[in-house]
């Protein structure tokens, strides 16, 4: 019967060619798509591919060799799967029905051994897979066992504190490290689960409350790295971003250093350098007086949460009126690149402080950043208790808390400051 | 090998003796409805095939709700920094999308396609708790709306769908949205369990003469293994549920951290449940193409037995691999290396029955029409998803991709790839079985193939965003770090899955308008040429399913009826699926229809909304449970005598 070629049948059969081909191109473009995931080397800079330390590298290695299996047993399910769908395919006969009548393929019920084959295939492939997965673990595990470094990493939200053991230095949300060594971080949370990663110096580990986790980050080279918030966090989770900064080692003590440095007790030190310094002279309502006024509207508004040491120590014993207990110290505000959890950045490519997102986040955070104060979690919105004035001396005052921003020597602002806020 | 046989042949087929009617004086108040015709016998109805009718229907307006909170996802991301939605909104959406995909829409498709199928794949009348089994239905849609009410009143949930502690706790969602979340789904639990009993009974004890259990059709295996899995894991996260629940509303301390909980027992209860829970999406569609490709490529499935035991082995194994969603949670260097052991070699069990189908293909004459493409598409993209899932066992490099749209890729690959494609090709399958016209195969290959260019399109491009380093659950993300093209070609892929489903829909209502306008045309008992009992009955199915109970001698035996060899040792036809089908005339006795599933079911979420907003409520709900109950035990056991024919007018047709 299958001899029986009418010209409807070939037109018909032809029809069927073209709706095989088109099946092919699909999963081409499946496997194209593949590819195109294999060589992504994009400037990305939260990229899980490019590693840039010895975890992230070992990681890095791990994730190279499943790919490479599972590519392989990709290529060959799809292979057998457009095979046996192209060469096996069945045609309809001339009236465009299936013809029920016709000889039936060879009933094959099975093959044992095959099948036993197929089962052990796998296993076997897997458990040469499992013995340096296993191995992975242990050592991931264990890479902070030499550190000279201790880190203390605190998740809240929607912000990151790090704290030195040994030291009085807090930052909020830019670690700082030394470059070149493993660095061992000591995690726990204030509120909910939150998850620490920066993606080019080591996989993710969640920070959990009543919880301590250690876990560890290598960076090869000094420089800046993104990090961000990745268990579910609740409102603002996409806005909890982690600049990570790695110096060389005596720049790390150095900075170390001046962070421990306190601000003066008397008030804001306010001089023609720190004009200099914050480059923004075109507005006029930058001055001391100004940054003396807003340290005055600060200790009102701010300090029932944020913490200035030298000037304003936390309320009741350190705990803030927040679920968290916690706000960003801001002692040395200045030397960090972002703000809002870096999700804005602090100051401009030419070294300019960004006064405007600045100014109206004091006035107004919650319009910027999903915030929920009435429930004691997050910043409030001051725009019914600042005048502009006010918020316009507070930032005046913030500026004089601390100076240029920490980077590592030889790089600018305009390469470091990639996460920028589009609008 | 059989697990259980039954004493038969040499008598010929068997009639099902109907019992001598109930005599016993009625205690209820009311007696049982008799209508079967009309939308109102819907609301009574114990018939499992309407059950399963309306499984299916439900599910597909849940999947309609659920894709638009996808599509609203998606719009959101299409670029970068936008405000569509806002965070609260948009932490709402997914939270809702995923818990009603997988609750309302995967789970009781699963459901449909048991319920219709399993009393008929195994040659019964129906399912051996007729009642219950409107009871988990009434239960289960219950719960959806009740799960999904809380968009009027308040806002959804906003936990996501796995609702980690503490931050599912009152201090960090002090709205309703969990409340609905945590009561919603425990009333769906409810159902769940229940309709696993009443199913693994109908199984194991209302099988025809013969029908071993090797003997049993793949589908109704999985059906099986699956409804073991829910009968151990519901009650886990049912647990969890009501530890929540304690929490939030009666000031229990389970998850607060302050007073000494450990955050890690909500995941453990959660991945317990929700491991297994990931088979139970899953097995129902591999069931179901294991019933489509030995049809279509007119060959049987190639090795049963080990498509079967690897499906159990699955059902065993998925008990052992949940910490696999916790290797960043902090659980210690030997517990992630013991799980992610365990979890690499699930994969192998997975992988015999891709190779199964494979095989089955191989050599056969294989007709491509649309639900042999959805199988196909199963076994193709589900075979992306599970090398994706091999790639997460691997725990070091899933720490660098376990909370990014690598895994939102990868799940999507397994339940849409897989349980979907599944359910859309049962669903060309066996609609002329149950509605008895088949879906226009025109509109169908379009359908599938906007389908699965939509699909790939939509989730192709999150393997990529995830391994750039874009987390799951983020509201937006920034303009210049490589998410953008990625995310828009997403959001394309999701205009063209909405546009696929509604030629989807347009072609079950042009399906219907064209039969019903050539007269409704008999499209014959057996319209694919196919292997198992539910093809021995005329399409529609007779409402009493069979008119005489089936005998059966081995795997396909209705195949093997219309096939047998010559005597050149091939098969040639001998009779056609017509020739043998029952010809639905007999009436054996059904069971009554009943009001108080529904009565029962409508009780729970009154009972639930209770404890929220005002016991008041609660009582209301009480009232009617235990007054459904009540009259469910005490209503006379059949409709009036009359209402049936007396046995002996029941005639016997032997196919």
């Amino acid at each position: 019967m299958s001899e029986i070629t009418g010209a409807a049948d070939r037109l018909r059969s032809q029809r069927s060619v073209m709706s095989d081909r088109t099946t092919r191109r699909l999963l081409g473009l499946v496997a194209l798509l593949g590819l195109v995931v294999a060589g992504c080397a994009s400037d990305a800079p939260l990229d899980t591919l490019e590693p840039q330390g010895g975890p992230a590298r070992s990681i890095d290695g791990l994730f190279n060799a499943v790919w490479w299996v599972a590519t392989a047993v990709f290529v060959l399910v799809m292979g057998a799967v457009i095979y046996v769908s192209w060469k096996f395919r069945s045609k309809r006969g001339a009236d465009g029905e299936w013809d029920d009548d016709e000889e039936l393929p060879g009933q094959v019920h099975g093959n044992t051994r095959a099948e036993i084959g197929w089962t052990i295939a796998p296993a076997l492939i897997l458990a040469v897979l499992a013995v340096p997965t296993l191995a992975g673990v242990f050592e991931l595990a264990n890479w902070h066992d030499d550190a000279e470094v201790e880190i203390e990493v605190y998740g809240a939200q929607w912000w990151w504190e790090f704290r030195y053991p040994g030291t009085d230095v807090v930052t909020a949300n830019t670690i700082v490290f030394p470059a070149g060594e493993p660095i061992e971080l000591t995690m726990t949370s204030y509120d909910v689960i939150h998850s620490f990663w920066i993606p080019a110096l080591n996989g993710k580990r969640d920070v959990a409350p009543g919880r301590t986790h250690t876990w560890a980050i290598e960076a090869d080279e000094p420089g800046t790295y993104w990090g961000q918030c990745v268990e579910f966090c609740g409102l603002s989770h996409a806005n909890m971003r982690i600049r990570a900064i790695a110096l060389p080692r005596q720049e790390y003590e150095d900075w170390l250093t001046e962070q421990q440095a306190l601000q003066p007790a008397e008030g804001p030190v306010a001089d023609d350098s720190y004009l200099e310094t914050v480059r923004w002279a075109e507005t006029p309502l930058v001055s001391p007086e100004a940054a003396q006024r807003g340290y005055e509207v600060f200790g009102q508004f701010c300090a029932s949460c944020h913490v200035v040491g030298g000037q304003y120590e936390a309320v009741a014993g350190g705990i803030a009126p927040l679920i968290s207990g916690h706000a960003p110290d801001l002692t040395h505000f200045m030397t960090r690149t972002g703000f809002a959890a870096n999700i804005y950045d602090l100051y401009e490519e030419d070294g300019s402080v960004n006064v405007a997102e600045l100014r109206q986040w004091v006035w107004r955070a919650p319009e910027m950043k999903g915030m929920a104060p009435d429930e004691m979690r997050g910043m409030p919105s001051f725009a019914e208790q600042m005048t502009r004035e006010q918020v316009d001396d507070v930032v005046a005052y913030l500026m004089t808390l601390g100076g240029e921003p920490t980077l590592p020597s030889g790089v600018d602002l305009s390469e470091a400051d990639i996460l920028r806020r589009a609008d | 090998m059989a697990i259980v046989e039954r004493p038969i042949e040499d008598e010929g087929p068997k009639e099902l003796e109907a019992p001598p009617a109930s005599r016993r004086p009625s205690e209820g108040v009311f007696k049982r409805p008799t209508n079967t015709e009309g939308w109102t016998s819907w609301f009574t109805t114990v018939d499992h095939k309407r059950i399963g009718i309306m499984y299916g229907a439900a599910a597909l307006f849940f999947f309609v709700v659920g894709g638009l909170e996808a599509g609203l996802i998606r719009l959101q991301l299409a670029r970068p920094n936008q405000e569509i939605l806002n965070e609260d909104l948009y932490n709402q959406v997914f939270t809702m999308h995923g818990t009603t995909m997988i609750f309302f829409v995967v789970i009781p498709m699963g459901a449909a396609f048991m319920n219709y199928l399993m009393p008929l794949q195994v040659g019964a009348r129906d399912v051996a708790f007729p009642r219950l089994n409107a009871f988990s239905f009434w239960t289960f849609l219950a719960g959806g709306i009740f799960f999904n009410l809380a968009w009027f009143t308040g806002g959804g949930a906003d936990c996501g769908w796995f609702c980690y502690a503490p931050n599912s706790g009152l201090a960090f969602s002090p709205g309703n949205g969990v409340d609905y979340y945590a009561l919603g789904l425990q009333i769906a639990g409810i159902a769940s369990l229940v309709g696993a009993m009443n199913l693994i009974v109908t199984v194991i004890n209302l099988r025809a003469p013969g029908m071993s259990m090797m003997r049993l059709p793949v589908f109704t295996w999985m059906a099986l293994v699956v409804q073991m899995l829910l009968l151990f894991a519901i009650p886990v996260i049912s647990v969890a549920l009501f530890l929540l629940t304690f929490d939030r509303l009666f000031d229990a301390n389970f998850f607060n951290v302050e007073a000494g909980a450990d955050p890690l027992l909500w995941q453990h209860l959660f991945w317990i449940f929700g491991h297994p829970e990931v088979y139970i999406l899953i097995l129902p569609a591999f069931g179901i193409v294991s019933e489509i490709i030995p049809v279509f490529s007119r060959k049987p499935l190639f090795g049963y037995p080990f498509v079967v035991f690897s499906g159990i082995a699955i059902g065993f194994m998925g008990w052992g691999v949940w910490a696999h969603h916790m290797f960043v949670s902090g659980l210690g260097p030997v517990s992630v290396a013991a799980f992610a052991a365990t979890t690499m070699f699930i994969a192998v069990p997975t992988g015999v029955k891709i190779l199964n189908w494979v095989a089955t293909m191989w050599g056969g004459k294989v007709r491509f029409d649309t639900p042999m493409l959805f199988s196909t598409a199963l076994v193709a993209m589900f075979t992306i998803g599970g090398l994706s899932g091999v790639m997460h066992s691997i725990a070091p490099s899933d720490t660098q991709q376990t909370d990014t749209y690598f895994i939102v890729a990868h799940f999507h690959y397994v339940l849409f790839g897989g349980a979907l494609m599944g359910f859309f090709g049962g669903l060309y399958f066996w609609w002329p079985k149950v509605f008895g016209h088949k879906l226009d195969e025109r509109r169908g290959k379009w359908h599938f193939w906007t389908n699965f260019v939509g699909f790939n399109l939509t989730f192709g491009p999150m393997h990529v965003l995830g391994l750039q380093g874009m987390p799951r659950r983020y509201q937006t993300y920034d303009a210049n770090i490589g998410f953008e093209f990625w995310n828009m070609a997403a959001t394309i892929g999701v205009v063209i899955l909405g546009w696929s489903f509604l030629i989807f829909l347009w072609n079950i209502w042009k399906s219907y308008v064209g039969w019903k306008a050539e007269g409704k045309p008999d499209v014959g008992p057996d319209p694919w040429d196919a292997r198992s009992l539910e093809w021995t009955v005329q399409s529609p199915t007779p409402h009493h399913n069979f008119d005489v109970t089936p005998t059966v001698t081995q795997v396909d035996d209705f195949w093997h009826r219309k096939y047998a060899k010559d005597e050149t040792g091939r098969y040639r036809r001998i009779a056609t699926g017509a020739e043998l089908a029952q010809p639905g005339t007999g009436h054996p006795h059904l069971p009554a229809p009943s009001y108080w599933p529904l009565v029962v079911s409508v009780g729970l979420p009154f009972i639930a909304a209770g404890v929220m907003y005002h016991l008041g409520l609660a009582v209301v709900g009480g009232i009617l449970v235990v007054g459904g109950v009540y009259g469910w035990i005490t209503e006379p056991a059949d409709a009036e005598p009359d209402d049936h024919d007396a046995p002996e007018d029941e005639e016997a047709h032997v196919g």
